[in-house]
This record gives C-alpha cells, structure tokens and sequence, in this order.
C-alpha cells in the first residue's frame, strides 16, 4: 500500500469553536517493542541517527 | 566501496549453497564454482584424504554413502537428542560429544568421526576458495544468511564453523530480509512516497517451506510473522516420485526395491533430475542404469499426473501460508507482494497454488528473479552496504539497542467526505516516523481547512452475500426448493477508534477549489508524541500542533 492521499480539505465543521488553531484530543496507543531487521540503506540511515542521537531533521539537513 | 574490501554473500542452504557478489558498476551475481556450479550442493565427499563439494560430491551419495556427508548444515547447533535423520543423507548421524557427528570412511577400514560443525568448516573452506578463485582476491569478510528458525545455538555454531574456515562473518541476516533486498523493496522510499508495503516471502528449499510476514515502512523491514515446516519442500516432491517410479518397477520387474538402500538413493538422485525437468517440459523421463539385479530402470512421467501425486504438498503448504496469516492478524488481500524464494519455487503450479490464497488482483506474486539466488545476492547487497563499517559501527547497529524500537500498534489516518479512514501511517511502523504529503482545498472561497487525525482499528469481518433468489421456473413446480449457499467473503475495514487531533489552517488560496496547495507533515516521535505541521505551500499559513 502506497499513501494515496487523493481527496481535499474542507472547511471546518460547523461545530467547530475552538478559539485556537488546534485541539488535542488523545494521544497514540501505546506502542509496542518490536526487532527490525538490522539490513538496508533505510535501516542504515536509521541506525546512524539513532547511534547519534539525531532526530529525522538534523539528519536531513 | 574501498578497492580492498571484497565481501561475498553467502547463502548455505540445507541442500544448495551459493555465492554472491557486487561487480564494481554495482550489479549482485552468483559465482559458479569449478566444476561451474552456481548452486552448489551442500555435500562433502571424502576419498582418502581428498575432499569433494558439489555435483562430484552428490553424485558419491548412491555410491559410497558411508564417505559422504549431507545435510550437516541442519545438524549445526543441535544437541544429538534434538537430531532428526533427513531423508536423502548419505553417513548416518552419531553422536559426537553430546551433538551431532558422522562416521566418516576415508578409505578402506579407516574412518574418522567429524562433528557436523566440522563438516560444514570444511564444506565452507571450500565456498572460499571458489570465490576467490573466482575474484582473483582473498575475501575480507561475509554476509551469511540464516533461515527464521535457526536458533541462537545454531547461528553461533555457523559463525564459528564460517571463522574456522577463514571467512569473517560481518553480519547475519534473515533469509527473508535478504529475499527482500534483492528485490530492492523499499529502497527508493521517502517521507513523501513511504512506499508501506506488506510483504510474504514464502521460501520452499529442500526440507523446508518458511514463509516471513515482512512490513515494509518507508524502507525499513520488520518481521510481523513466520512460520514454517520443516517437512515439506523439494524432497517432498522427490519422496513422492520415487514411490510412484518404485511402484512402477515392481510393476513391471516384480522386484521391491523399497529395502534396498542403495537402489532408493539413485532412483531419488533420479527423481529430482526428473522432477527439475518438470519444472520446464510438460513430461520429462527417468532413467536409472541398473537399478537392481542388473535392470535398468526407465519411465516418463506428465506434469498433470507429477501434479496429482504431490497434491497434499501443495496443500500443506497453503496452510504454513494460512498459519503465518492469522499470526499476522491480516487477510490475504492486505498482501501487496508474494516473493518466491527458494529452488523449489520454481514448480509452476506453486505459484498457482498461491494464487488461490492471494486471489487479489493487487497482490504481486513476484518470481521474476533466479528464487534460488535471490538469498545469496541479497546477502552480498547487504555486504556492500556495510563494507567499509567498522566491526565497532556492525556491532552497534545490530544490537538490540538500535533494532528494538516501538512500533505503532493501530493505523494512524485521517477521513475522507465518507468519513471512511484513510491510512497515513500503517500499524506496526516504527518509530520514529514522519510522512509528508499534500492536499487541496475542497471547495471554492474557501478561507480555512480543516484536517483532523484519529487512529482506526484493524477489523477482518466476514460477511455473508446471500445469493440472489432464483427466478421461480415455471411448471416446474414440485421440484424440491433449495437454497443457494450464501457466499462467505472476508473483508478488511479499518474503523476510526479515536480522534487523536484536529487543525485548521488560514488559506489565502482558496478561491478555487482544489488551487491551494496544503502541505502536511506528520511526524510520530519514538516517544509517542505526535507532532503535525500544515503549512500552506504558496501562502504563510502555518499551523503547528505538538502532543
Ligand atoms: N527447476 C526446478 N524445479 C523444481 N525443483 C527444483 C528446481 N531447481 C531446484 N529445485 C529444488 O529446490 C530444492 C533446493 O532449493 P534450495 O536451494 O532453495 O534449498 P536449500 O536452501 O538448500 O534448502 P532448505 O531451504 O530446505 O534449507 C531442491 O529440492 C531442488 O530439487
Ligand atoms: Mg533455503
């Protein structure tokens, strides 16, 4: 599955009222631990960020 | 790559190892041996002193078993209680040291016994040496593939016969993973073409069928799920030739090899020849000079009737798949790719089997690459890859430290005008994740969107579709009415469970509908927080929401 995100945005509903330009209403599921498979040049990059403590941002820039 | 270092990927199957390479313009091969063997059976032959791999050692089984040793590769790492005999071997298993070894005859009256962790040192001196025979170069290390089921015993006892046999293993990896990366899945991903990818590998060898659920998350792999059986593969096929072709011998002969060790290990060795030729003709012959009391043996045999006779294999392998499937907790349909690995893949009717399961018209079944290579060259992929890394940087990066992360347990999306639920990130991704993707505005003058994020609940229901009522016939009116059988299908729904956040962004370019160009970028980080940023592309709206 590719992310296909092929619809628009619409106006906000008619309930919205909130004063902000944001709510936050509840947080992810906790996630589970689960082993990658230590092979790629994804997991590579991944690696050497986690290695060094950097985010996704300083790794792109 | 740096000029010295040579890494090879190997793959050291039960029954068939091979050789892989990266050339310099950066394509994977497999190295024939000598005797011009890219698939090099795992057997080792001794006359005297001399040793023997390969076709020449195979071809020692039939004639002097007690000389020959196959299948240790299975026996690494096993205590002698564990250890089960595979049909096809040639020396016996006996116990050496509490583990497994062979009484091995070297010549008349002398014999030595080898531990298999030996054998397969010896064994393996002998894939170096091919590949730098063939390199023209020693190699500087390995990238070594293990099956799912090998346990921590058995992945330390082949580093160890791999290190006795001069070859530096840098990395060990699943066979899946290899299979996988041959391929290249995922690697042009990005946060912007996450390329999210459910993946089965369904890998048949010679004494087993392993099929791995892999998730596919912007590159990255994650086995969701394996399972396997280590009775079923090529030498099923084989077992069941050969008791056709022994039938058919008593037939005609009115002789019973069926006790006769040495007539069963040529007719089998027959058996597979006939049973690769199946592979590729429509019937093939089996021959066998002098099969007992001095007569030959000789049929043919169809691929409908080779079909026919191996029914419950094809059948048993559908249900490794379906286990494999319900561990997962998904449906076939969610399945976008079906790698056939293994020799045994190349059976036609195998992938037709399948078919049956991922009966999915957007569910690849992929078997465009050699299946029985894609392990070793997946492997030497991987040896480029980490060519240059020092043992320091391997050993970190493959430490649980780094390659046990947390991973989303729900889909994270959004929805669409239906209020249906669209995924943005699929569950079990790890984290930390970010997907970056774009909108447009949905209606005309329009001054605000409105994006909101919720997480979904993975469902499989199955529902019943009644069939539709028969037109009643008539005068035909005492015939028994019955009913049609409803058709049971399964589907997948994935139902908005929370609302997690909801944004509205100022547009300035909203005058038409679907102009403004609303760029979102959703990051998940490794502690949990979500983080959304939209930002209008040709305008300033930006709007920042953190967890
Ligand atoms: N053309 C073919 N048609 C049918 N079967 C084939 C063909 N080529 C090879 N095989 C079978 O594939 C099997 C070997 O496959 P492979 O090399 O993947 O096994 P392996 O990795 O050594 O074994 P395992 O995975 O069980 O440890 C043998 O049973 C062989 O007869
Ligand atoms: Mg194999």
């Amino acid at each position: 599955m590719s992310l296909t995100l092929d619809f628009l945005l619409p106006p906000p509903p008619s309930t919205w009222n909130s004063e902000s330009s944001s709510v936050n209403h509840a947080s992810i599921t906790a996630p589970s631990e689960r082993l990658l498979e230590p092979v790629g040049p994804h997991f590579l990059a991944y690696a050497r960020r986690k290695r060094h403590n950097r985010t996704f941002s300083e790794d792109e820039r | 790559m740096s000029e010295q270092a040579n890494v090879i990927g190997i793959n050291f199957g039960t029954s068939y190892s091979s050789i892989a390479y990266m050339s310099k313009d950066g394509r994977t091969d497999c190295i024939a041996n000598e005797d011009g063997d890219r698939q090099i059976a795992s057997v080792l032959a001794f006359t005297g002193q001399e040793e023997s791999v390969g076709s020449q050692a195979q071809a020692q089984i039939p004639r002097n078993p007690n000389s020959t040793v196959a299948h240790f590769r299975a026996q690494l790492g096993k205590s002698f209680t564990e250890a089960e005999e595979l049909t096809g071997s040639a020396a016996p298993i006996v116990e050496k040291d509490s583990k497994v070894g062979y009484n091995v005859t070297l010549e008349e009256g002398n014999t030595q016994l080898f531990s298999a962790k030996e054998i397969s040192t010896k064994y393996l001196r002998h894939l170096r040496e091919s590949a730098e025979a063939f390199l023209g170069n020693p190699i500087t290390g390995a990238v070594l593939s293990v099956p799912s089921y090998f346990t921590e015993e058995q992945r330390e006892e082949l580093k160890q016969a791999a290190a006795d046999a001069g070859i530096k293993v840098i990395q060990m990896i699943h066979e899946s993973a290899a299979a996988a990366l041959s391929y290249g899945i995922g690697h042009n991903s990005s946060s912007k073409d996450p390329q999210d990818k459910t993946v089965v590998v369904c890998d048949m060898g010679a004494h087993s069928f392993d099929v791995t659920v892999l998730n596919v998350r912007t590159g990255i792999y994650n086995i969701l799920a394996t399972a396997h059986d280590t009775k079923l593969g090529g030498a099923s096929f084989d077992e069941n030739l050969l008791k056709h072709f022994v039938g058919e011998f008593k037939k005609k002969n009115k002789i019973d090899v069926s006790d006769n060790r040495k007539a069963l290990a040529k007719l089998r060795a027959a058996c597979e020849v006939t049973k690769k030729s199946l592979s590729s003709a429509n019937s093939a012959p089996c021959f066998v000079e002098s099969l007992a009391d001095g007569l030959d043996f000789h049929a043919t045999i169809n691929r409908l009737r080779f079909e026919m006779l191996s029914k419950t294999v094809f059948n048993d392998a559908l249900k490794v798949i379906e286990e494999v499937l319900t561990k997962s907790d998904l449906d076939a349909s969610e399945v976008d790719e079906v790698i056939m690995v293994g020799g045994s893949s190349r059976i036609p009717k195998l992938a037709s089997k399948f078919r049956e399961i991922f009966n999915n018209e957007n569910t690849k079944i992929r078997s465009e690459l050699e299946p029985d290579e894609v392990v070793a060259t997946g492997c030497a992929v991987q040896g480029s890859l980490i060519a240059d890394f020092d043992d320091e940087t391997i050993t970190s990066s493959t430490h649980p430290v780094v390659t046990l992360t947390p991973h989303t347990t729900k889909h994270i999306g959004t929805l669409n005008h239906k209020g249906e639920f669209i995924t943005i990130v699929p569950r079990y991704t790890s984290l930390p994740t970010r997907r970056i993707f774009e909108f447009g505005n949905a209606q005309q003058g329009q001054t605000q969107a409105y994006f909101a994020l919720y997480e979904g609940d993975h469902d499989i229901v199955t529902e019943e579709i009644a069939a539709p009522p028969r037109e009643p016939i008539e005068g035909d009116d005492d015939e028994e009415p019955y009913e049609d059988e409803p058709e049971i299908v399964k589907k997948v729904v994935i139902k908005p469970a929370s609302k997690l956040l909801e944004a509205v962004l100022p547009l300035e370019n909203g005058l038409e509908q679907g102009v403004a160009k609303i760029e979102v970028t959703l990051t998940v980080e490794s502690d949990n927080k979500v983080n959304l940023v939209l930002r209008e592309k040709k305008g300033n709206g930006v709007v920042k929401v953190q967890q």
